[in-house]
């Protein structure tokens, strides 16, 4: 776990990075660590190579929004520790939900701060029946719909920096199908929930 | 400063809210039933927005293995691995058997005639099917048919059909799988007329999607489809009523499907009456249709 080569991402630049809205940040993040996440756990975790990979693909989008949506300001420990810690978390819900089994944390993590780990908490509802339902109803809309909801409401962009990606003609524009989205968005999980 | 709830609402969704207009969206979910829900429903859809936000991500990271892994040249090989061996499988069977039409005919026959068979799928588990005991199972089934010499099965057939609505007809011309769940895909199949999957792959889905009507509504569909009226029956009998009783007459509807489909026209006849009273006019005037064709002694 320890850094290796020196040329790892910095926790301090990978944050300032999501803050500036740079998603690309984390695929590099993502293939720096994937191998070496997947050797740790496969002689920790009793996951295949798939489970494995999916989960560190969790982890690297739960960093990201923590980040993002989360406050998550700083890092007491180096990026990779901080992802390994995340990656344990996720590992105990996904040996709870699959085979009922309970892990106890391996000595390399069981030495951090509680800040850190309480840091790398996984909100309890990130993988709940309700998310798949809202997942479903997000895909039902059109890709631009999609584009246009993401960018407003997770990247909180305005609608003059939105008008600046290219895709529409005036803020006027941008207000109008947002709205329309907004409303398609609302119709169907009202569908779905009643 | 005046707020309409529109607009409230709107500058809720954005996160723009006053302290003061923070209290006012307070006061009003306290007070107003049908505004906390709206507050609801804007809630759901900003973590559904959220989700697919993470969903992009994720593809991202997938072209990321892709790069990592050689994905594409992997990939191009394990087609033509796929192939190859199809190909041979094929070549296999026209070896073993090259002439026997009859047989093969025959061997179809049964495989579809067993899926319609097909009572009681393994992995299905109906909400409350253990319930189903042979007390509730329909009784004096021969009555009913002696009575009435009428053509039950063309009635059946001109005047009723799986379940749909705008939304689920809209997925039959939808082409786009890339990012779809178990959920999108069960949708798609029932859209698309698969009902033996639907069957199956209803058990695998989260719970709280499972109990919903319209979920309900689309498997029991799917089971008359198939011609198992006995499961329809016992899972609309068993299910637990909507609150705001928003589909019952879709319910009924379908549970006069399945008593026709077992001659019981006696036991349809309630919900047929129920339907012709209740539903929307449309539905109400093909209830009416079926009842008039159903007295003709």
């Amino acid at each position: 776990m320890k850094n290796r080569k020196g040329s790892r991402i910095d926790a301090a630049l990978a944050i300032q990075a999501i803050k500036e809205g740079d998603n690309k940040i984390i695929e590099k993040i993502y293939a720096d660590y994937r191998n070496e996440f997947i050797h740790w756990a496969s002689h920790r975790f009793p996951f295949d190579q798939e489970d494995l990979r999916d989960v560190f693909q969790d982890v690297v989008i739960i960093f990201y929004d923590k980040v993002k949506t989360g406050g998550l300001q700083h890092l007491d420990c180096a990026l990779g520790t901080f992802l390994y810690a995340i990656g344990f978390k996720r590992l105990c819900s996904l040996g709870r939900k699959k085979n009922k089994m309970e892990f106890e944390a391996p000595e390399e993590l069981a030495v951090l701060s509680a800040k850190t780990m309480e840091d790398a908490l996984i909100p309890e509802d990130i993988w709940s029946d309700e998310r798949l339902i809202l997942r479903t109803a997000i895909n039902s809309l059109s890709k631009s719909c999609q584009k246009i909801l993401i960018m407003s409401v997770y990247e909180e962009l305005t609608n003059e920096e939105i008008l600046q990606k290219g895709d529409y003609q005036s803020k006027e524009a941008v207000a109008v199908v947002k709205s329309k989205c907004i409303k398609n968005l609302t119709d169907i999980i009202r569908k779905f929930f009643t | 400063m005046e707020y309409t709830e529109e607009k409230l609402l709107e500058r809720y969704f954005q996160g723009k809210l006053s302290p003061e207009e923070s209290r006012l969206i307070n006061e009003l979910k306290e007070k107003n039933p049908d505004f906390k829900r709206e507050v609801d429903i804007l809630d759901k859809a900003k973590i559904a927005i959220k989700v697919g936000a993470q969903e992009q991500l994720r593809d991202q990271l997938k072209e990321v293995d892709k790069k990592l892994d050689g994905g594409s040249s992997t990939k191009k090989w394990g087609y033509l691995l796929v192939l190859i061996l199809g190909l041979t499988l094929i070549g296999l069977a026209l070896l073993v058997n090259p002439f026997n039409d009859d047989k093969t005919n025959g061997t179809k026959e049964k495989t579809e005639q067993d899926s319609l068979d097909l009572n009681n799928p393994p992995s299905l588990t109906p909400p409350d099917s253990s319930s189903l005991s042979p007390s509730n199972k329909p009784p004096q089934k021969e009555p009913d048919k002696k009575i009435y010499a009428i053509d039950i099965k063309a009635i059946v057939k001109d005047n009723f059909s799986p379940f749909m609505d705008a939304t689920i007809d809209d997925l039959k011309n939808r082409t786009r799988e890339e990012k779809v769940d178990s959920i999108q895909v069960w949708l798609k199949n029932y859209a698309d007329g698969q009902y033996q999957q639907v069957i199956e792959k209803y058990a695998a889905l989260p719970h709280k999607f499972k109990v919903f009507d319209k979920s309900l509504l689309i498997l029991a569909s799917s089971y008359l489809a198939l011609g198992q009226s006995k499961q329809a029956i016992s899972l609309i009998e068993n299910r637990t009523k909507g609150a705001n009783g928003q589909f019952d007459s879709e319910f009924d509807w379908l549970m006069a499907w399945a008593w026709l489909q077992q001659d019981q026209i006696a036991k349809a006849r309630p919900y047929l009456e129920s339907v012709a009273r209740s539903a929307a006019p449309d539905k109400q005037a093909l209830a009416q249709k079926v009842l008039a064709a159903l007295n003709k002694k």
